[in-house]
């Protein structure tokens, strides 16, 4: 079990991004994580993944706090070292895995990976840094936006990679502003808004029928007056 | 317009010089004074064109990297005013020692020069059609893949100087040293933090081993030079031995540098001031107190600031 409690996080004084958050996360699941833009999610990924020390013990992994080498971060935006192939990228994150076989996970992904990572494409550099984080292989994986800028048949691949992490015992954290590309992978369903984790939906014999209603019923709503008046 | 873009750009020197500190800028006022000092003495005793000459290298070099032309060709601003008013304050130094010795004319060729730079179009660009594999490198220094693709052209320029003119007593030594100011271009660049995490070790085990193999490889890099020098004049061995030593030190800076400012994902373009300061206070002795001052100094802080990194790995 993962357990995020009463995490409080600002970048400035007295502008809390989160505020007294809980979440609870089982192990060996895939979990989804939705919110609005600037809600909090990468933020939320950014605490766990450890890039503030200061949050190191509001997150306890087995009843520990959750170290850096037991969770590995693919970011939004991916920055790449300038003047390197994609090879050798791959070769820097497998240093300490001998038995991550590039041309083996490459066959899944066709890089040319003999060129510059300058000259790939967007959804290209995504499959790359996605690669990265498995070689870094760790059991717990933070993927924010994994789905963005890729193809409909790499959307396919990279679920299908999720649910066998899954079942060799990963952990996988999704977030996504996208529900639909959750729905279908995912063991639960968080939805952040107000800097908390406002509720958790389960799986349930419908999907995750509940958590859309839930959500876009307020979305439309809302969202239909602002049109309106804007229209008018 | 190109008001408010100059007002942009000096808020943002502003903001560069706040981040080096008010000693460190008075520090650097006071070296700005003395570079003019130092020029205005060159232009009187030797020939002008050679300052002409280096103002007009450093501008075009300047120009010619620049990556904010599509952005002013959008909001569709007078570029050549522009840059010719950036290029004119650039080369102040060397307009006031101009006019300090009255020397009219190289005034009117240096401000043709500025106008000349403004209004080129073209980007000179090296190219090299299949680039290069460093299977030899390792993978914990993967700074060197990128740093001597970008810097190849000029690497190889000054080694094939040195081994063409290394009868020449003092060319292979004066190589060394240019050679120890580009190698520290290879880690302007921070890399995301993944890439510091991947090693799994504790700040300082993980600085030392950059140290180790920055210092390991920058050594091979020049060893032939050395080798060929210590062939040619034996009895000048002191002078390689010199060289090298700065060498050394300034690549030793360059990585504590890198990780004592170290962000994930951005460029240190300031640690350039540093490395020239550093390099400085072993030319002007009564300097080298502090440059020994703040080397250890970033030693220290290059661990403190890994270990918010790397806290796990302790």
């Amino acid at each position: 079990m993962i357990t995020i409690k009463d995490l409080n996080f600002s970048y400035a004084k007295n502008e809390l991004i989160l505020d007294k958050l809980c979440w609870e996360i089982e192990t060996s699941n895939i979990h989804g994580l939705v919110g609005l833009n600037g809600a909090g999610k990468t933020t939320l990924f950014h605490i766990m993944y450890g890039f503030y020390k200061e949050s190191k013990n509001s997150i306890l992994y087995k009843k520990l706090p959750l170290s850096k080498k037991d969770i590995s971060l693919l970011e939004t935006e991916n920055f790449f070292y300038s003047k390197i192939t994609g090879l050798e990228y791959l070769r820097i994150f497998s240093v300490n895995n001998s038995s991550f076989n590039i041309n083996l996970w490459n066959d899944i992904f066709n890089l040319p990976l003999k060129k510059y990572i300058s000259t790939y494409s967007s959804g290209m550099k995504k499959k790359l840094a996605f690669l990265g984080n498995l070689a870094l292989d760790r059991s717990i994986m933070l993927l924010d936006e994994p789905f963005n800028g890729v193809d409909i048949e790499t959307v396919q691949k990279l679920k299908l990679i999720i649910k066998k992490l899954k079942e060799k015992g990963k952990t996988i954290i999704i977030s996504s502003h996208i529900l639909e590309t959750l729905t279908s992978i995912c063991d639960t369903i968080s939805y952040i808004e107000d800097k908390k984790v406002k509720f958790k939906a389960f799986k349930d014999n419908d999907g995750f029928k509940n958590i859309e209603t839930k959500i876009f019923d307020v979305f439309d709503k809302t969202n239909e007056d602002k049109i309106n008046s804007a229209l008018t | 317009m190109i008001i408010r873009l100059l007002i942009l750009n000096l808020k943002r020197f502003w903001r560069l010089l706040c981040e080096i500190g008010i000693f460190r800028f008075l520090f650097l006022l006071a070296l700005f004074a003395y570079a003019i000092f130092f020029l205005y003495r060159i232009i009187f005793l030797y020939n002008p064109l050679y300052s002409l000459a280096a103002n007009a290298i450093i501008l075009f070099g300047i120009h010619n990297s620049r990556k904010d032309k599509d952005f002013l060709s959008i909001i569709k601003i007078n570029k050549p005013l522009l840059f010719t008013i950036e290029y004119f304050i650039i080369s102040l130094p060397f307009i006031i020692s101009f006019m300090l010795t009255k020397n009219w004319f190289a005034v009117a060729v240096l401000l043709f020069s500025i106008f000349l730079i403004s209004i080129t179009k073209r980007t000179l660009k090296l190219k090299i059609s299949k680039h290069l594999e460093y299977p030899f490198i390792s993978q914990k220094l993967f700074e060197w893949y990128s740093g001597i693709r970008y810097n190849l052209p000029y690497l190889f320029f000054i080694y094939l100087i040195a081994l063409v003119f290394c009868i020449h007593l003092y060319i292979i030594p004066i190589s060394i040293l240019l050679l120890s100011l580009i190698l520290p271009s290879f880690f302007i660049r921070t890399e995301p933090i993944s890439f510091i995490d991947v090693f799994q070790l504790s700040s300082k085990k993980f600085l030392n081993m950059k140290l180790k193999y920055h210092l390991l490889y920058s050594f091979l890099f020049i060893l032939p030079l050395i080798i060929i020098f210590c062939i040619i004049h034996p009895s000048n061995i002191i002078i390689v031995l010199i060289s090298y030593i700065l060498y050394f030190l300034v690549q030793l800076y360059s990585i504590i540098l890198k990780y004592a400012f170290y962000t994930p994902n951005s460029t240190s373009e300031h640690n350039y001031i540093f490395i020239f300061l550093f390099f400085i206070g072993f030319i002007v002795p009564f300097l080298l107190p502090i440059s020994i001052y703040f080397f250890i100094k970033f030693y220290n802080k290059a661990i403190n600031n890994l270990n918010n990194f790397l806290y796990d790995y302790d």
